[in-house]
């Protein structure tokens, strides 16, 4: 019989092929290809082609939580992540973010940004230093503004990594005082068009908040300043704008107490933090197989049970010290402002942890999510 | 049901060192590579595997083995339904122990594992050489890898002044 001597890893990483099956395998975080591609000139070669990149962000499906986009005058960008995976905000170019707009968010590693005059919305991708300019019609010069961005690619198996290049749709929302109706305009990148303007049936009062947009399913979801106006959702397959009602007993839940989340299995659900007895109160809406929707009391989470918090305040003062800015989409992730601070809490741990300083209790936070490429990226603008 | 149950077909496979394997065509349909053959109607008697040589080839028969679905009662392979949790950690486990093998052996069953196109070997042979990998220095990986470096030093400084985060 013969007995062949077990093979190198010379002979299995000779082979491209194999080699990038090795290499795909490294994990999801930003640090994992720039230090592999210093290890020799092929492995560079490898780990920077467009294709490649592409089969990292599929086999890993879901992007790493890089940071949070925040606002006050200037757009900064906090990293959430330990050294060395921590990319600093030197390293994304906001300079095509910042020039005095207004964030209004953060999806598939795009940032959505409205211009200072309302004349126009930016889509920046903060790694590559590219944006589009998309003038917005002149319906935006009055009204209050909100809007979501989200990547379109329709490919089997397409991942929203940073979809650099891939179509993608923007969706404004316009309030405007004499008429009281919330508006909704769509753009696409495929078309370079703005869609008809789609409206909701009937009137409210109540103007929708600067919270961010949430996606669950095929629906966008933003909160109105109060809770008890209930959510406003855009379907964006049937090209729906409506108002769907909120859950009893959510009274005054002003714009910083509550949050839109995703719950279980996919529904949409609403987080409220209820200073009084000083806990969160989660609901989700329960859809039967007649349509008929119903909020359901999901869980309760005493604050004083969240590991990481910093003791409770007592009396009067405790509205001003706790308050919900933000939610992690796809995620039980939501961001708490606490006396000054910004805590990243993880609603089924209860574990929570400090992300920063925070000048202003009116900040919303957005969250990015992105793979990030090694070296030169224009080249993924026409692969991907 | 039962006819089907008990004539489960047999195919032969022979490693080059001229090693015979009799094993259920099901098992060795884990490799994509081998089942083309099959479906294509190519496969004669014996399927000859070359370059994998008896000692892996009965490594890699061993994986399948472990990893063919099972038949249920009603004769459809479980892998048509959700494998029950436990099914997966018992899995879990014996790929660990599996796993635990010398440097050459693992690159020998990543080379057959690409070769014979089998999922999940790939998945585990690779990824467990990227575990071993992953915190070590470059100097460690280059040397574990047995790869060099072709970089001037002027060159690999350029690289890593690129993104000078990743290399804290």
């Amino acid at each position: 019989m013969i007995h062949r001597r077990g093979c190198s890893p010379a002979v299995v990483l000779e082979d491209d092929d194999m080699l990038g099956e090795i290499l795909l395998r490294l994990p999801p975080w930003p640090s994992s290809l720039p230090r592999a591609s210093a290890v020799c000139k092929r492995w560079r070669g490898l780990l920077t082609d467009a294709r490649f990149f592409c089969r990292f962000c599929a086999h890993h499906r879901e992007p790493p939580f890089l940071g949070i986009f925040h606002q006050c005058d200037q757009l900064n960008f906090t990293p959430i992540l330990p050294a060395p995976d921590r990319i600093p905000p030197g390293r994304l170019d906001l300079r095509v973010c910042n020039f005095g707009g207004r964030l209004l968010g953060c999806r598939h590693g795009r940032v959505h940004i409205l211009n200072l005059w309302r004349t126009e919305i930016l889509v920046c991708d903060p790694f590559a230093a590219c944006q589009h300019r998309v003038p917005i019609p002149p319906e935006f010069k009055w009204g209050y503004i909100n809007g979501a961005v989200l990547c379109t690619a329709r490919d089997q198996g397409h991942v929203h990594r940073g979809c650099y290049s891939t179509p993608f749709k923007v969706v404004l929302l316009l309030m405007r005082g004499m008429d009281g109706r919330p508006l909704a305009f769509v753009y696409s990148s495929e078309t370079d068009t703005w869609g008809g303007l789609i409206s909701t049936e009937v009137r409210y009062q109540d103007c929708f908040s600067a919270s961010n947009s949430i996606l669950v399913g095929n629906v966008l979801y933003w909160s109105f300043q109060y809770a008890k106006e209930g959510i406003l959702g855009f379907d964006l397959e049937r090209q729906i704008l409506d108002v769907l009602e909120g859950p009893p007993e959510c009274g005054m839940y002003h714009s910083h107490s509550h949050q839109i989340i995703q719950a279980e299995d996919g529904a949409v659900g609403l987080a409220m933090l209820c200073h009084h007895y000083r806990n969160i109160q989660m609901w989700q809406r329960k859809v039967n197989c007649h349509g008929v929707a119903t909020w359901v009391r999901w869980k309760t989470i005493e604050m004083h049970k969240i590991l990481g918090l910093p003791p409770q305040v007592d009396g009067k003062k405790a509205s001003l010290d706790y308050n919900i800015h933000g939610h992690v989409e796809d995620t039980d992730v939501i961001f708490l402002y606490v006396k000054g601070s910004v805590y990243m809490v993880q609603l089924k741990s209860m574990q929570s942890r400090k992300l920063c300083e925070a000048p202003d209790s009116s900040t919303y936070y957005h969250s990015f999510k992105c793979f990030y490429a090694p070296g030169d990226y224009s080249s993924l603008v026409h692969l991907l | 049901m039962a006819t089907r149950e008990a004539g489960k077909k047999m195919i032969m496979l022979k490693s080059p060192d001229g090693m015979e394997f009799e094993v259920e065509e099901a098992v060795a349909m884990e490799s994509q590579t081998i089942r083309k053959m099959i479906e294509d109607d190519c496969a004669d008697t014996a399927i000859l595997i070359p370059n994998i040589n008896s000692k892996i080839l009965s490594r890699v028969i061993e994986y399948c083995n472990k990893h063919v679905p099972t038949t249920g009662a009603t004769g459809a392979a479980a892998s048509d339904t959700v494998a029950p949790a436990a099914l997966a950690e018992d899995l879990k486990i014996w790929d660990a122990e599996f796993i635990k093998v010398n440097r050459a052996t693992r690159f020998d069953l990543i080379q057959a594992a690409s070769y014979l196109n089998i999922k999940g070997l790939l998945d585990l042979t690779s990824q467990t050489t990227i575990d071993t990998i992953s915190d070590n220095s470059l100097e460690e990986i280059r040397s574990f890898l047995s790869t060099k470096n072709d970089y001037l030093p002027e060159e690999e400084q350029t690289i890593r002044r690129e993104n000078q985060w990743a290399f804290q």
